[in-house]
């Protein structure tokens, strides 16, 4: 009985140094921060063109297509930083994504203008995944926010595909937050809102597009 | 009935290095499904308790998916790891592991749920709703925690002793219901494997080893062993008033590459007791015309076996144990048995040097069994028996017993290897007094059975 109760505690203390070992203010002491980097989803806010690879690179798992039912009407804005040349070419036939804004004119005074479409990397880890994600835990986020009179006073989410498992239970918990965060503030520059590191640089780089086509200050 | 026709062949000392590599694999194995986590989890990725929890979660989760393997794989009964690890050993860590399994998958399971709760700032109970309706396979996995927790309770000393074997056995088998159950969402919702990688493969790649070492084990050597060699109850042979030999015949049975002191388990095709199977020692070394096995009768079972017909089939699974003379460190042995542990004593004797000492303790003149058996070989091998009657409270069984007793009788006891055969109360004794006597701990050799 003494024996396995050390072995409980010995199996405690090794998993609380690990889990130690990989924390933030820890690894920053032993100077790892730097060799192994973040994942994308923990570049720093506020830094777009870092933080996120562009949608339509090539193993991008999460460029199936829009799925939003309105018409796409590619505008020149939309094309988020990246290698512009290649974007449109995606190895499966009929599943490229050209990084497009969907713009939908409602009548005035509101105005329904959606970001273009950002990855989202729950796998957090920096290399691209192999084509073959089973969970497809990496996905899109295309926010669309609806303004009047300058004013951000609605906003919803398409993702791409949708996803499930712990993904989609963050992601669903995280938009209630960042659209709270949003309407709010009128900013599209949250910093880090809790529980919504998976997915939140991804939706402020659309609510940012979006804002942009909308003529707000950004 | 007995007839000793088999020469002395001196069989050549194993090393132990397979033992040692399996269990370095075994802590290896651990140590890699860690590292699993280790390099999926960047670092500094850790910024508030919330995601640490989880983490703490995912190491748990991927510690507790690999112990569940090794226990499945201990229990296989596959030859490899059957004639390397004692199934006292086997046993021992078998039980030791069940109890960690059980505590990291509950810490598995409420670190996942308290860390994302955490995280997303709702209750407890409203994280676990969200999980079980949303996660894949996690309803599954909860079930498998849910048996996997039962199959713990019920195995605690206490509660187990209450109960009859075979209920306990039946329960105990719904453990491969965890494994199907809980394989799902490590591959669904388990970050390091869900990606197709690697790592994904190699985790996958365990399950395929211990499958097929279960069928191996539990399914295609017993088949083939049966219908190779065909086991029939020859005889039944009174040793003494409640002790009793069976003889088994078998086809080929010189091919049968069984040892003195490794046992089979027996499942006798008759009336009443097909359905159940015990291990039974070997109680004569195999000598290409019988084997034979001795039981006492204590129980309904073994009262039943006394009454089994010649020509009765049997079906036996094994040979296992390293209960046997090949395992020794030193040239010379020591073998103790007390009561009817002295069947797989008896056949050990066969296969030792000259100049092996036997201890044989009985409470009666009249409980000694193999006798002449005995004595007849003491006198082939030049080996000395020293029976000791009497209870264990008695002068001279106590005496015999003591310290110097026993250095009495083995002025060389610390140099010999020492095999242990009798009653629990018999070995621990023993084992207490051959540690005060410097007998390293890897020179003491114990029957996996209590008798």
């Amino acid at each position: 009985m003494r024996r396995t109760l050390l072995a409980v505690l010995g199996f405690s203390v090794t998993v609380f140094l690990l889990v130690g070992l990989k924390s933030g203010p820890v690894a920053q002491v032993l100077g790892w921060s730097a060799e192994s980097g973040l994942g994308p989803d923990d570049a720093p806010v506020g830094d777009p063109g870092v933080g996120l690879p562009p949608l339509g690179e090539p193993n991008n798992p999460g460029s199936a297509g829009p799925t939003g039912t309105p018409q796409t009407t590619p505008s020149p804005g939309a094309t988020p930083a990246g290698p512009s040349g290649q974007p449109t070419t995606s190895p499966r036939p009929g599943k490229s994504t050209t990084t497009t804004t969907t713009s939908n004119p409602p009548p005035p005074p509101s105005v329904t203008v959606t970001g273009a479409a950002f990855a989202v990397r729950t796998a957090q880890t920096p290399t691209t995944k192999s084509s073959s994600c089973r969970d497809c835990e990496d996905y899109t986020i295309a926010v669309t926010i609806t303004v009047s009179g300058g004013r951000i006073t609605g906003t919803s989410v398409t993702y791409n595909p949708r996803p499930g498992g712990e993904s989609g239970s963050l992601a669903s918990r995280a938009n209630s937050k960042l659209s709270q965060s949003i309407l709010s503030a009128q900013t599209w520059n949250l910093g880090r809102v809790s529980g919504a590191t998976y997915c939140g640089n991804a939706w402020e780089l659309s609510v940012r597009d979006a804002m942009n086509k909308a003529g707000l200050p950004v | 009935m007995f007839d000793p026709t088999g020469k002395y062949r001196p069989l050549p000392r194993r090393g132990h290095g397979t033992r040692r590599l399996v269990i370095a694999s075994f802590w290896a194995g651990l140590v890699g499904s860690v590292a699993l986590w280790w390099f999926h989890t960047p670092t500094g990725s850790i910024v508030d308790v919330g995601s640490g929890l989880i983490e703490a979660g995912r190491i748990t989760g991927m510690a507790a998916g690999y112990v569940l393997l090794v226990q499945v794989l201990m229990m296989s009964r596959v030859g490899w790891l059957d004639r390397t690890i004692s199934a006292n050993n086997l046993l021992g860590a078998h039980r030791d592991l069940g109890f960690m399994l059980v505590v990291t998958v509950l810490l598995h399971m409420s670190l996942i749920v308290v860390g994302y709760a955490k995280l997303s700032e709702v209750s407890i109970v409203e994280q676990t709703t969200t999980m079980l309706t949303s996660f894949e396979d996690m309803v599954s996995a909860t079930i498998a925690t849910g048996i996997l927790v039962g199959v713990g309770l019920v195995s605690i000393r206490v509660i187990r002793s209450r109960m009859p074997y075979e209920l306990w056995h039946v329960l105990h088998l719904s453990t491969y219901l965890v494994l199907l159950l809980s394989y799902g969402h490590q591959f669904a919702d388990g970050r390091e494997l869900v990606d197709g990688g690697p790592a994904t493969w190699v985790w996958a790649g365990g399950y395929y080893l211990v499958i097929a070492c279960l069928v191996q084990g539990r399914v295609l050597h017993p088949l083939r062993f049966n219908l190779r060699h065909r086991l029939r109850v020859a005889d039944v042979v009174a040793e003494s008033q409640d002790v009793f030999s069976i003889y088994i015949d078998a086809r080929k049975i010189h091919e049968i590459g069984a040892r003195a002191g490794q046992f089979f388990r027996w499942r006798f095709l008759a009336r009443g007791m097909w359905w159940q199977a015990h291990p039974f020692s070997l109680s004569a070394a195999p000598n290409g015309r019988w084997l034979r096995l001795t039981v006492k009768a204590v129980g309904e079972h073994t009262e039943q076996l006394k009454w089994l017909d010649p020509g009765v089939r049997v079906i036996a699974e094994g040979p296992s144990g390293v209960f046997t003379a090949d395992r020794r460190r030193r040239y010379r042995a020591l073998l103790m048995a007390a009561g009817s542990g002295i069947a797989p004593i008896r056949a050990l004797l066969e296969e030792l040097p000259r100049g092996t000492v036997v201890i044989y303790r009985a409470s009666s003149e009249s409980d000694l069994i193999f006798r002449e058996e005995l004595d007849w070989l003491a006198d082939m091998r030049e080996a000395e028996i020293v029976y000791v009657i009497g209870r264990r409270e008695d002068p001279g069984p106590r005496r015999a017993m003591s310290r110097r007793g026993l250095r009495e009788i083995v002025p060389d006891v610390s140099r010999r290897d020492v095999y242990l055969c009798g009653p629990e109360g018999f070995v621990t004794a023993s084992v207490a007094v051959l540690r005060q006597l410097r007998v390293p701990r890897r020179q003491i050799h114990l029957d996996p059975f209590e008798f």
